[in-house]
């Protein structure tokens, strides 16, 4: 092993030596490491380049507040994998990102030679000429994330919803006893904690616990009620404490990468500890600097030093705990303390050990390129400058309000001895323990989880069993800080880094201040401080501190930003699940499916999610051929396609014809029982919502049809007028469509080939008029014979309880076989309801126009005072009476099929338009190109030229009437 | 994966003779008496009288469901209670819904996989029944009276493969059913 894993300590496992490599070079690691703590081990303290200007950078933090990404290049190739918490991968081959050729010569480190070029939005006010998007690419590519592999990796993600009494965020002294006493006292409790073992900063810093630690974890596993959940992070706070959550490699599941939850929780204890800060200086972004903090995680959870040679440069007193691991595991070490003087108390054991203390001083810079190699340390007036290869820095400690601001519950508020913020208080059932609350040593954390789980509790009615509160040695806590921001430089060209992850300087804040954009909430935009990968964990207090001593404000005054999901970074893989390609969106299927298959039918969503044969393609078929030729079966012999998506609701009760008069525009209170009405219904703003047939089955009973896609709205709205408008109504709504399948026969040929089922009732035009409908049964199938027509032809829409509807079909097939019948799908359908101008909803149907506007205004009864819409249509009208009107529209190339929803303007220019084709479909009756469409003024514009606007090129119509086919309807109603 | 990822078995289970009645609660109530069927005393629960459950889902709405072989006498039975009761209705509903059963220890966890709704035992005990979403569609979901643990799932027929096939993904296992090609024909200027 290499020169910097410790003999001991670290919770990794000394017995498997990993190989791995990073940028090339083949190295060793151990389980139990992380990609940075396995570089660090083997003295590659360079791992990157930083955002902007490709500056060398190490790491800073130890875990989330890190912002070095990685590409891992096998196994499973994927970019920006956060190098202070990514597992090390057996045969990993990992990559710096935006580098070439790796992060030790990277010839992007060029863009610093223009980097007075590239300040704080600089992209706003540069390569404007000739256009910015000239220049894009090449910024974009130049910026420093990574390029999503060619074969990139699909993460096994599982979604899951979960309840539970008590979530308990963080791990650390706070969380354990916040779940011990929810656990013991019987709630349904959730622990989540990031690090793959419980404890907290109790491992990081190495607090001797006695063995409380392992008790309480043992504890908390032994109980039904508690689920443990290591290596997972709370990232979003909702609405309701309803909490996302991401758990890694879940401990029950060997198959999946992440299980992503969505929680609901009765009570939210968020025990989430705090970030270090740093402090500014100048070059204060070398590799070998790094959060004192960060240099504890890596000697004590990962048992390695960082570096032989080390400055602690700190204005409190949590850094000497530092100091000591670090001269403990035998390192050199010299303390900077910013302070005056420290208590006796904390400098005699880092006497004893040999650590050199300087009070009253401050690191200016630091030296090196590639690493640190010294920094100058001013004291009073002169300045001395210490070698070494590790800066360890502490500027204080922020306590991780994140999931408290996303609750929109609490403020924040300054702490003036921690010179933090701090949440003002907690807010219902959302608690704030521990360090997350600015109360640092452990044992006070863990006594503060105590009260904030007793406090849960109560809000739920459970009766807390409070444990005895443990006694936890912590000798350097960081109870009093004195503030310390950023060290002014000597040098004015020095830079001064506040956010790694963004390349943002104190020279930005300046800059963004003299442009005027003096909030803290513009400041933050303009410079992108806070927006990076760390989303300002580390730096965001400094910046709002140096923006104050900038601006002449207290810090406290300068304001915060708002901090939002996610808290880490999260892949899309892991929130969407297995939602993905066949299972996006939900999808139907009509009990017929497997015929259409079988015969070859090409299957699309057509409406509401329904799975439907779009066409039939023969041998050599494309699908305007084929639409085609279904088409012309239909008009010239026999067709038969399936109807059983289209709505269908039975109604009953006394207010039928009532509800059926405010709901539709025609009078349906004289409809006969066996006979149907055509209806068009309103919205409450007077536009088309819907239209379809009513039939009225007997005396008490009704069968309302919507059109497929409007089939959950008109439902909607049937409950919405019963359950709020019209409660008085008695009226039994029940949704059907389901329970039906239909086939529907069309075409001249379909009373033959119904005749020739041998159906037990009477087809004939007489006895089974238009809009009459019939039960009987065709053998020993029951159907529902409705005589309606979406085609334009004679039509027989018959319906049979599904279980019913393969055998039908297959009957329907072999009767019509002496016909010519043939299958038919919704492209011919289309084409079919065109001609016959037919409106169709998402077509003509879209949602701005009235029923005058589409040509049924003669459905309008006037035999009744009122319906739903009326008053808003009539007043539309009076407003605006240059209407957009349904018409039909002949291109004058028969050949040219406009796009649907091709826009109109005039003489085709790039203007206002003035309506747009609505549908558009190769007429099988005319043998040419057809449309409808709406157009302004449309119905007064017969026989003039309008035009089409599509991509490249203009297309001129004439104007004519919606219907193409058996105007009179003499052939629907033969 | 070839092996389920949780211990549950997930089966589609044989049509069901089942039917919806709305109304007003006293209408409905007073109709399924008639009818010889047992009236479930609270919401969400599921009153059981020998093969025949009949599921309070809503203020103004119940479920009646049977074996297969018990559909004509059932209809029969409903008809007659039905007839004489205007303000309230009821439909056969057999061939819209398919149901499911998922069974086993890890039951809850694959359901919850789509479920927002909280199925454990102590808030939905057995006997409940209660209409969530289930995968972005609607679904009942019962947990079993008799065994443990045991759900039971009623979807709309048409969504039947896209459940099915979300629920032997939930478990691990490959996807037994598939949509249509979800391509349209492109749009061109000329056929």
């Amino acid at each position: 092993m290499s020169g910097r894993r410790l003999p001991s300590g670290g919770l990794i496992d000394r017995s498997k030596p990993i190989a791995f490599r990073f940028d090339g070079m083949p190295l060793v690691g151990l389980p139990g490491d992380t990609i940075a703590s396995a570089l660090i081990a083997n003295d590659v303290l360079l791992a990157g380049r930083s955002f902007k200007l490709h500056r060398p950078r190490g790491f800073f933090g130890g875990g989330y507040d890190d912002g070095i990404m990685v590409e891992r290049v096998a196994p499973r190739a994927a970019t920006n994998q956060l190098a202070t918490v990514t597992p090390l991968e057996p045969g990993g081959d990992y990559r710096s990102v935006s580098t070439w050729p790796n992060a030790r010569f990277d010839l992007g480190a060029v863009y610093g030679l223009f980097g007075r070029l590239l300040p704080a939005g600089f992209y706003y006010k540069t390569f404007m000429l000739p256009t910015f998007r000239l220049f894009e690419p090449f910024i974009r590519r130049a910026a420093g994330l990574g390029r999503v592999p060619e074969a990139a990796w699909e993460p096994v993600s599982e979604a899951r919803f979960g309840d539970c009494d008590v979530l308990v965020a963080g791990g650390g002294a706070a969380g354990l006893s916040a779940a011990l006493t929810a656990g013991r006292s019987g709630a349904h409790v959730i622990l989540v904690d990031d690090g793959a073992s419980l404890g907290g900063r109790m491992i990081t810093d190495a607090i001797d616990d006695g063995g409380w630690r392992a008790h309480v974890q043992a504890e908390l596993a032994s109980m039904p009620n508690v689920r443990i959940m290591p290596s997972s992070t709370v990232w979003g706070y909702h609405e309701h404490n309803l909490l996302t959550v991401i758990e890694r490699h879940p401990a029950d599941a060997a198959d999946l990468d992440f299980r992503h939850w969505k929680l609901r929780a009765r009570q939210v204890i968020v025990a989430a500890g705090a970030f270090e800060r740093g402090i500014a200086f100048a070059s204060n972004d070398r590799p070998g600097i790094m959060l004192a903090s960060a240099v504890r995680t890596f000697i004590n959870r990962f048992g390695v030093l960082p570096g032989q040679r080390a400055v602690v440069f700190t204005n409190n007193a949590s850094a000497y705990g530092t100091a000591l691991d670090l001269a403990r595991n035998g390192a050199a070490v010299t303390l900077v303390d910013s302070r005056a003087e420290a208590p006796p108390e904390d400098m005699a054991s880092l006497k004893a050990a040999g650590v050199e203390l300087i009070f009253g001083a401050q690191v200016t810079e630091a030296h090196g390129s590639g690493r640190i190699k010294a920094v100058d340390v001013a004291v009073g007036t002169q300045t001395r400058r210490l070698p070494c290869d590790l800066l360890a820095l502490s500027g204080g400690w922020n306590p991780a309000f994140h999931l408290a601001s996303q609750t929109r519950q609490t403020r924040s508020v300054w702490h003036d001895e921690l010179h933090s913020f701090v949440a003002a208080h907690e807010a219902g059932d959302f608690h704030i323990a521990g360090a997350a609350r600015g109360l640092f040593s452990a044992s006070e954390a863990a006594a503060d989880g105590i009260r904030a789980s007793g406090e849960a509790l109560g809000r739920i009615g459970i009766k807390p069993h409070l444990p005895v509160a443990p006694d936890l040695p912590d000798p350097f806590v960081a109870r009093k800080v004195a503030p310390l921001w950023f060290v002014p430089p000597k040098r004015q060209s020095a830079k001064l880094f506040v956010d790694f992850s963004g390349d943002v300087t104190t020279a930005d804040l300046g800059l963004a201040l003299r442009e005027g954009y003096d909030s803290i909430e513009l400041v933050k935009r303009y410079t992108t401080a806070g927006m990076g990968v760390d989303q300002g964990k580390s730096g965001n207090v400094n910046v709002i501190a140096i923006v104050g001593a900038m601006t002449g404000q207290a810090t406290d005054q300068v304001g915060t930003t708002t901090f939002r999901p996610p808290f880490v970074p999260i892949e899309f893989g892991a929130m969407a699940g297995q939602r993905s390609r066949e299972r996006l969106y939900p999808w139907r299927h009509t009990p017929l499916t497997d015929w259409h298959i079988s015969a070859g039918a090409v299957m699309y969503e057509a409406g509401l999610r329904w799975q439907r044969p779009g066409y039939y393609p023969q041998a050599g078929e494309g699908w305007q051929a084929a639409a085609s030729r279904e088409a012309r079966a239909v008009r010239h012999g026999v067709g038969v396609y399936d109807g059983s998506p289209l709505g269908k609701f039975q109604l009953r009760g006394p207010d039928v014809p009532a509800l059926l008069n405010l709901l539709y525009l025609s009078d349906f209170s004289k409809l006969a029982p066996r006979r149907g009405k055509y209806g068009v219904m309103l919205s409450d703003d007077g536009l088309v919502m819907d239209d379809g047939v009513v039939f009225r089955l007997d005396e008490t009973r009704w069968l309302l049809h919507s059109s497929t896609g409007a089939a959950d709205r008109v439902y909607g709205h049937l409950e919405q007028i019963l359950q709020i408008h019209r409660p008085d109504w008695t009226v039994s709504v029940l949704p059907i469509t389901t329970q039906w399948a239909n086939a529907t026969l069309c075409g001249p040929k379909a009373r033959d080939v119904l005749a020739a089922l041998n159906p037990d009732f009477d087809v004939s035009n007489t006895a089974l008029p238009f809009m009459s409908l019939v039960e009987g049964r065709v053998g020993d199938i029951p159907v529902r014979v409705c005589r309606v027509s979406w085609t334009g032809e004679l039509s027989f829409e018959l319906n049979t309880p599904a279980r019913y509807a393969e055998a039908l079909w297959q009957r329907v097939m072999a009767a019509g076989e002496a016909f010519g019948i043939t299958p038919v799908g919704s492209e011919a359908n289309h084409i079919l309801r065109v001609e016959a101008g037919y409106i169709s909803t998402g077509h003509e149907v879209d949602g701005t126009s009235d029923a005058i506007d589409l040509g049924l205004g003669a459905l309008i009864s006037k035999s009744k005072p009122d319906f739903l819409g009326k008053r808003s249509m009539e007043i539309r009208r009076r407003h605006d009476p240059e209407r957009i009107e349904l018409v039909g529209f002949m291109p004058l190339s028969p050949t040219a099929l406009v796009p649907e929803g091709a826009p109109i303007t005039p003489n085709g220019e790039l203007t206002d338009q003035e309506g747009f084709v609505s549908a558009s479909v190769m007429s099988v009756v005319h043998q040419r190109a057809i449309c409808l469409g709406l157009l302004r003024n449309g119905q007064a514009r017969m026989g003039t030229v309008v035009h089409a606007r599509v991509r490249d090129k203009v297309i001129p119509m004439t104007v004519v009437p919606p219907v193409f086919h058996d105007a009179d309807r003499a052939r629907v109603k033969s | 994966m070839t092996t389920p990822r949780y211990a549950a078995t997930i089966s589609r289970l044989p049509r069901l003779a089942l039917f919806e009645a709305r109304g007003r609660a006293e209408a409905l109530e007073a109709a399924l008496r008639m009818a010889g069927l047992p009236w479930p005393a609270t919401f969400n629960t599921i009153a059981a009288q020998d093969a025949v459950e009949v599921a309070r889902i809503g203020p103004k709405r119940v479920l009646i469901m049977a074996p297969a072989e018990q559909e004509d006498g059932l209809l029969a039975a409903l008809e007659r209670a039905f007839s004489a009761n205007i303000a309230a209705d009821f439909v056969m509903l057999s061939d819209s819904f398919a149901a499911f059963s998922v069974d086993g220890d890890d039951a809850e966890p694959i359901l919850r996989q789509g479920a927002p709704l909280n199925l454990s035992i102590q808030a939905f005990p057995p006997g409940a029944i209660a209409g969530t979403e289930l995968w972005a569609t609607t679904a009942l979901i019962a947990r079993s009276p008799t065994q443990h643990p045991s759900f039971h799932v009623l979807v709309e027929a048409s969504y039947a493969g896209y459940i099915e096939s979300w629920l032997a993904c939930a478990n691990g296992m490959a996807s037994p059913n598939r949509p249509g090609t979800m391509i349209r024909p492109p749009a061109s200027l000329n056929p």
